[in-house]
């Protein structure tokens, strides 16, 4: 009890010490930032001295760069949108903006890019454009690709990485008569279905949503197939037994372990975390898994404006900042994701992320519909049923699409 | 000191952080279920549309026997292990209040950290698993189960929770007048009879506390639930308190969401009024 009264006394006395310190003219921005650099200490350093190298240019504006972690990160800025509090610019991604957008808690910041337009990748502008409004600055693109252990397969004699759901199928039995799982499937409904069964979707011709976005598409044949491919990998003893409920960590993983052999959707981050369990060498990245179509799954990260700052003038002078060139390039390099603009060149990239530059021509930024992740909490479930064994593919993704149809209809 | 104003200047700090933080938000949450609110604060009354579409939600109905399941089990299971320890530290006198302090450790812990840990324990290559293997047994599905995923979280909750009623029952136990017990004994009452017959009555006060404060507990349980199974799989741990929670800040239906916690509301505080009627019959 004393200690909590103290901690509250120390914290307004604290509160107290930076009004008064803080000049009357002086406005200040806080910024959102999640780990897009892996590495705790690089991260800490690199968003250290922007904010330091963003005061010494602007002497009017104090920034925060807030350090958020990834988990819980939807329910926190939706909290923080409705309290009008938190932060003033956040990092986004294009399956989120839209239902922000359409909420009107959000600003278009169109201007702020509108000075070097042309130099960004056309695909990450669009993908962040909402009703034809530019709602994110982006300052940065990710892409995925599966990675895979090597060792693992030229020990079955597999020479070449399956590259198509054929070969998959027809390796999963050599690797499961080790005692192997070919594929590292995430089914835990904590993992973000872009990057655990919609990639086999899209791989496959199928989306989420039907083209006018009233309806859903993936309980279609397309869909089905997928689930189906899942189902058949499964019953090849090419998931690993944990397959419904498991997340996609890296470390402490079942991939790491050298139990599975491929995780289909990975980030070159996990990657590089795969070498530092199993060896560099043995890190394989291939190509998106494709069924007829190479897609693989990537974003711009976007800064958003809330529309409660006070200070939007200031809050856009940080955002374009942080996409300038010089930053782009700098935090391309730290964080092994991609410049959002095509006139940065990143110093020294690994071959694992030059590897993985192979895919971004196949980027696909997700079905962008404002109910993308209210759809995805409706589908996670009925895949774990069907991984599970309690439905077959066809009626777990029937009455998943029964549901998200009643959510965009409006009555759900 | 017998004046009203007086004793009202007493309890008024804690009067005020109950209406402002407790009753306010009650009667708010009330007010907001006949609305539509959605994320953005625009709203319109509608009545009582959304406890029309709750009742009809099978997912409301199935979200409703888990929670009562869970209750079913995590009550019982707590309220034994509170008072199992309880009376092991009431006997133990070697470094009692070290053993008091470990056994309250686990209600000071990070609930985020419990789960991470708990989940390692119950892993395909957790350590139970790995201990029944060395039997030629599983692995078992605690968390991937149907119907092991309750028991498996009542389970956590209760090594989580149940050092706080430990430590009402030890206050409670040390209540007992010492000379009764010795009376007991002198009329040659064994240890079991001594237990049934003079301390367990005499504890029946906290023992009730703690049963209300555990149900109640029982009924809002979230934190495990959301570190450990997301509600998973398949919904078999999907409580009313997740459904709210899915409700307001995954789909964005403060309104909706808010009928879920009314219901909630009402549901403990019936069972609540039910114990306590029980408790005064008991005292009769």
């Amino acid at each position: 009890m004393l200690v909590g009264l103290t901690a509250v006394l120390g914290a307004a006395l604290a509160g107290c010490g930076a009004d008064a310190g803080s000049g009357t003219d002086k406005s200040s921005v806080t910024l959102w930032m999640y780990p897009v650099i892996g590495d705790q200490a690089k991260s800490q350093a690199f968003w250290t001295k922007v904010e330091k190298d963003f005061e010494a240019a602007n002497g009017t504006i104090d920034l925060t760069i807030d350090q958020q972690p990834w988990d819980g990160r939807q329910e926190k800025i939706t909290t923080a949108l409705a309290s009008k509090k938190g932060f003033d610019l956040v990092v986004l991604g294009p399956d989120q903006i839209p239902q922000y957008a359409q909420q009107g808690t959000l600003v278009p910041v169109d201007d702020v890019v509108a000075p070097a337009k042309t130099s960004f990748l056309p695909n990450s502008l669009t993908a962040l454009t909402v009703d034809g409004k530019l709602y994110g600055v982006p300052i940065y693109q990710t892409i995925t690709a599966p990675i895979y252990n090597k060792k693992l397969f030229t020990d079955v004699g597999v020479t070449e990485f399956p590259q198509t759901w054929e070969a998959f199928k027809a390796a999963a039995p050599k690797l499961a008569a080790k005692k192997i799982a070919i594929l590292d499937y995430p089914g835990a409904p904590e993992v973000s279905l872009n990057q655990s069964f919609y990639p086999l979707l899209w791989g496959n011709g199928g989306s989420v949503f039907a083209a006018d976005g009233k309806t859903v598409a993936f309980n279609a044949p397309e869909g089905v197939e997928a689930l189906q491919f899942l189902l058949d990998l499964q019953k090849a003893g090419g998931l690993p037994g944990n397959t419904a409920t498991k997340k996609n960590d890296i470390e402490g993983g079942t991939l790491a372990a050298g139990k599975t052999a491929v995780y289909h959707a990975a980030t070159a981050l996990q990657a590089v975390q795969l070498g530092a369990a199993i060896g560099a060498e043995n890190v394989g990245v291939g190509l998106p898994l494709e069924s007829g179509k190479k897609v693989a799954f990537g974003i711009p990260g976007g800064l958003v404006l809330a529309k409660h700052s006070p200070q939007p003038d200031a809050a856009k002078k940080v955002a374009a900042f942080l996409s300038s060139p010089e930053v782009a390039a700098e935090l391309a390099k730290e964080s092994g994701f991609f410049p959002a603009r095509d006139d940065v060149t990143v110093p020294g990239a690994s071959p694992a992320v030059q590897e993985f530059a192979k895919s971004l021509e196949f980027a696909f930024p997700g079905d962008t519909h404002p109910m993308a992740r209210q759809v995805m909490a409706l589908v996670a479930p009925e895949l774990q049923a069907a991984l599970l064994g309690k439905k077959d593919a066809k009626t777990a993704l029937d009455d998943a699409a029964k549901e998200a149809n009643a959510l965009l209809a409006g009555s759900g | 000191m017998r004046d009203p104003i007086t004793g009202l200047l007493f309890v008024l700090p804690m009067l005020v952080l109950f209406l402002v933080f407790r009753f306010v938000p009650s009667l708010g949450a009330g007010a907001m279920s006949l609305t539509d609110m959605s994320l953005g604060g625009e709203w319109n009354f509608i009545g009582a549309e959304n406890y029309a579409r709750l009742f009809d939600d099978p997912k409301f109905w199935d979200s409703l026997w888990i929670t009562l399941l869970y209750v079913a089990i995590y009550v019982p299971l707590t309220v034994v292990a509170a008072l199992a320890t309880a009376l092991l530290l009431n006997a133990v006198v070697f470094m009692r209040g070290f053993f008091r302090g470990m056994l309250f450790l686990p209600y000071v812990t990070s609930f985020v950290m419990a789960g991470v840990i708990w989940r390692w324990i119950y892993e395909f290559d957790g350590l139970i698993n790995g201990l029944l293997g060395k039997l030629d047994v599983g692995p078992i599905g605690f968390l991937e189960d149907s119907a092991l995923v309750l028991p498996a979280l009542a389970v956590v909750s209760v090594w989580k929770g149940f050092g706080y009623s430990m430590l009402i029952l030890l206050a409670g136990l040390k209540a007992i007048p010492a000379s009764y017990l010795e009376a007991a004994t002198v009329d040659g009452a064994g240890p079991w009879q001594r237990f049934r017959r003079i301390t367990l009555p005499l504890l029946k006060p906290a023992l009730f506390f703690v049963l209300v404060i555990e149900t109640i507990g029982a009924f809002q349980t979230f934190d495990t639930i959301y570190v450990m199974t997301g509600g998973g799989p398949a919904r078999a741990s999907y409580t009313l308190i997740y459904g709210l929670y899915d409700q307001g800040f995954k789909f964005s239906n403060l309104g909706y969401a808010a009928t879920f916690g009314v219901v909630l509301f009402a549901l403990v505080l019936v069972v609540s009024l039910i114990q306590r009627r029980l408790l005064d019959r008991g005292n009769a």
